[in-house]
């Protein structure tokens, strides 16, 4: 259920030694914001009018008692990003330091914010050219590893739909054209004139709140939107793409779309994930590594707004044809109702262990109580009670709905 | 850590160590055997034995997999427990991580690791996972130059990075994989460490239990220290893989003989307070590099200890590779007495850091594992330590090491 109003989330509790907020600025997604994006990530949190080298930011963020600040970029739906700031504090119930203030270090933090390194209203040059060459050599980087390489390589071969047009990928020729002017503008547009939506854990008190409550800028409250999925529309034949690169290893990548995917399955594809490469059946790992020794290492991952579900496998060269084969007995025998019995129901039992795992964790908490306010993802809890009643056969009738749209091979030719 | 470290030791020689919180809601059990991948010379019944690297991490997978229960994974996942297995530097891990049934995993822990079964054909089948595993590192830009620098660095040490080659692998026969375990597998060499929602009382009946069922041979070895000379073995070398700019390490040898352990466990805080001070994004050294784009990005720096040596490095994607080597070297090599003031503020850092430390049980394992690993101290890093550092004894720790010997490691496109 998305909140209208302004108020601050909070889950208030004294079993950690620290204090986590999170201040979140969702912006309806375009394409020519890509870049923006990603020179914003690489500008913002670093230093600011008032503190403006990364030395006296970095200072000035321990004399304010904050342990952590940092600025990174989430996808909320298919239609929507976020930028979120995360800053830790300590309990003072703890630390007892007699010069702390909440007060002061939340006005640190607002104008950490709201008050980015910049003049007349525009960033300055040195600064913009930095960031961009940063991003420029930090994607150059990611298209000369193999992981990276072959990830890219496959985003580009399943999407006929154009889902993943706002790739960086894909903009790179845009990083040069961006000027100072523009990209403070898009900082303006989702942040600077806007009042986040905030979300805080810890020993939270009605004075903290208070200040919270006061010290937020009178901005206009960011919007959400609710268009969560958008499908792909299943291929009637799966194609192999397969090529060479100067790599060691072989990657070997399976990619299926789900038919009429949609919202309320994101938890059946989460289990599916689970029975696959969870360790309480690791059906995956167990075919491939443990009885054929394929691979060292293979896992699953799922494009949650889109329908996609991936199996990514570093195999030898020689063992790829083997290696598919097994691979498809696996999906095969996900089809079988005996098969997935004999694991569904140690997998739902971890979902369930991982509720008193999570109260350990005071970041997955905190990501619990933003995914109930956003209605996209379910927190754990909610998880675990759509999917406890799951049977076998709702399993083999979901993976009834995977279509295999891409079969892609990279071979590495330096392999000996 | 406010909670209270508790100390038992069995009369086979095993050390354990428990951690009790009742606040949190799981439970680790750690069993650390004091064998690692720096391990490769030792001394057992007058004999001298020498093991190339990837001797200790091939052990680990035979043990993990192929123990009296399978293989772990097999038993404890569907327990809904996670389990692993690490070979580090100087010690191999095997871990499970549980909410419930904490007394089944430590059990079968204990027996699956302290029982050799594995056969000739099980080191056979083991071997080509490591061979993936050794392939995929050999794509990372990181762990080439990791290999690079240590073979640059020491003369005499085996050790290259703990995985070892393909064709080490292959030549590890059943019988020294057998003379390995008897020699290193056994509780007079293991740490048992126990942290989280757990009753002492209860786990030390059972381990007793579980010991008085066990058998070991009780062999008496001795690690060869190597007589490792200062200097390095070469001073430069370029490594050909795929890189979007060339990367250039400059990686220190610092002969640190002079310090104790317990000196190191200070000198690791100092160490890494120079590193941020000098080499980090708050670094004047830093601002300088990326003003006059001699680099494209931030710095990679690190550190680690080798027997006698400290070995220090400072990293990054370069457009200018004479210059950053030059501008490196000359922190290093000069006086290091630095802005007071940030030493103080990252100190006050470390400190509230310290205070406010959420670690869960397998947080706390790992700081562990590491202190121990290191310095031989079975415990963990309290804010009272970090309190007693001070500007005057960093400069005096640090003022103590010279930095002379270094190698350089460029990778580039082939």
């Amino acid at each position: 259920m998305i909140r209208k109003d302004r108020k601050p989330i909070f889950y208030k509790t004294k079993d950690f030694n620290k204090i986590v907020l999170e201040f979140l600025f969702p912006f309806k997604k375009r394409e020519e914001y890509t870049i923006y994006q990603a020179l914003l990530l690489r500008m913002l949190p670093y230093k600011t009018n008032r503190f403006p080298t990364e030395e006296a930011f970095s200072n000035a963020l321990i004399s304010n008692y904050v342990l952590g600040f940092s600025l990174t970029h989430a996808r909320l739906s298919n239609e929507e990003d976020c930028f979120k700031y995360t800053v830790v504090l300590p309990d003072n119930a703890v630390l007892q330091e007699s010069g702390y203030s909440f007060s002061d270090t939340f006005s640190f933090i607002m104008d950490a914010i709201y008050h980015p390194y910049q003049k007349e209203n525009c960033f300055y040059e040195s600064e913009l050219t930095t960031s961009k060459q940063k991003l420029k050599t930090s994607l150059q980087n990611t298209l000369k590893k193999v992981e990276g390489y072959a990830s890219i390589r496959l985003d580009d071969l399943i999407d006929d739909a154009g889902y993943f047009e706002d790739s960086l990928y894909k903009h790179q020729e845009e990083i040069d054209l961006v000027d100072v002017r523009e990209l403070y503008a898009f900082y303006e547009e989702v942040i600077g004139k806007k009042r986040p939506l905030v979300f805080g854990i810890g020993n939270i008190t009605e004075e903290m709140e208070s200040v919270i409550l006061t010290s937020l800028p009178d901005y206009p409250v960011v919007s959400v939107t609710k268009k969560y999925i958008e499908a792909y529309t299943v291929p009637k034949k799966g194609k192999t793409v397969e090529e060479e690169k100067d790599y060691n290893q072989t990657i070997l990548k399976y990619a299926y779309k789900i038919k009429d995917f949609k919202k309320e399955d994101i938890p059946m594809l989460s289990l599916v994930r689970f029975l696959l490469s969870s360790q309480s059946s690791s059906i995956l790992q167990e075919f491939l590594r443990i009885q054929n020794n394929l691979v060292y290492v293979v896992s699953s991952g799922c494009y949650f707004f889109h329908g996609v579900f991936i199996i990514t496998a570093s195999i030898k060269r020689q063992n790829k044809e083997t290696a598919k084969k097994v691979i498809e007995e696996v999906m095969e025998k996900m089809q079988d109702t005996s098969f997935v019995e004999s694991y569904l129901e140690k997998v739902k039992l971890r979902k369930k262990v991982n509720l008193e795992r999570q109260k350990d964790s005071i970041f997955s908490l905190l990501s619990d109580l933003e995914d109930a306010y956003f209605d996209c993802f379910l927190p754990l809890p909610k998880e675990y009670e759509t999917i406890k009643n799951v049977s076998a056969c709702d399993i083999t009738l979901f993976i009834k709905r995977f279509f295999l749209d891409t079969v892609y091979c990279l071979e590495g030719t330096h392999e000996k | 850590m406010k909670n209270e470290l508790i100390y038992k030791r069995l009369k086979n020689g095993l050390q354990i160590y428990f951690y009790p919180d009742k606040r949190k809601h799981s439970t680790v059990i750690s069993l650390l055997v004091h064998y690692g991948g720096f391990t490769s010379d030792f001394t057992l019944e007058e004999e001298a034995y020498h093991m190339e690297d990837g001797m200790a991490h091939l052990l680990e997978h035979l043990v993990f997999e192929k123990n009296c229960f399978g293989n772990f994974t097999r038993l404890f996942g569907p327990m809904q427990m996670s389990t692993n297995a690490i070979t580090s530097t100087y010690m191999t891990e095997f871990y499970v991580d549980t909410v419930e049934n904490s007394l089944f995993a430590l059990e079968h822990l204990l027996i699956g690791v302290s029982k050799r079964v594995f056969t000739e054909k099980d080191v056979m089948d083991t071997k080509p996972p490591i061979y993936e595993e050794i392939r995929m590192r050999n794509d990372e830009v990181g762990r080439n130059v990791y290999y690079t620098r240590n073979k640059n660095l020491f003369h005499h040490y085996s050790y290259v990075g703990g995985l070892g080659t393909e064709e080490n692998v292959k030549n590890f026969s059943y019988h020294d994989v057998c003379l390995c375990y008897d020699t290193f597998y056994q509780p007079q060499n293991e740490v048992l460490f126990i942290a989280g929602n757990i009753e002492v009382e209860e786990m030390i009946s059972k381990i007793e239990e579980i010991y008085e069922s066990l058998s070991f041979k009780n062999t008496s070895f001795s690690c060869q220290k190597l007589k490792e000379p200062k200097s390095v073995v070469k001073k430069y070398e370029v490594v050909k893989m795929p890189v979007a700019k060339d990367y250039v390490d400059v990686c220190y040898k610092v002969d640190f003989s002079f310090y104790s352990k317990e000196n190191r466990r200070m000198l690791s805080y100092y160490i890494g307070l120079f590193l941020i001070l000098n080499f980090s994004f708050i670094s004047p050294l830093y601002k300088e590099l990326l003003d006059s784009k001699i680099v494209e990005m931030g710095l990679h720096r690190d550190f680690d200890f080798f027997e006698d040596y400290l070995v220090i490095n400072v990293a990054g994607y370069v457009n200018q590779e004479e210059e950053f080597v030059k501008r490196v070297r000359r922190v290093f090599e000069r006086d290091h007495n630095n802005n007071k003031e940030v030493f103080l503020n990252q100190l006050k850092l470390e400190k509230m850091e310290k205070l406010c430390s959420d670690s869960t049980p397998f947080g706390v394992s790992r700081e562990f594992k590491l202190n121990l690993s290191y310095y031989d101290y079975p415990g963990f890093d309290s804010a009272c330590e970090v309190q007693s550092l001070n500007y005057e004894d960093y400069l005096a720790f640090l003022n103590r090491l010279k930095f002379k010997h270094y190698t350089v490691t460029k990778v580039t496109n082939p």
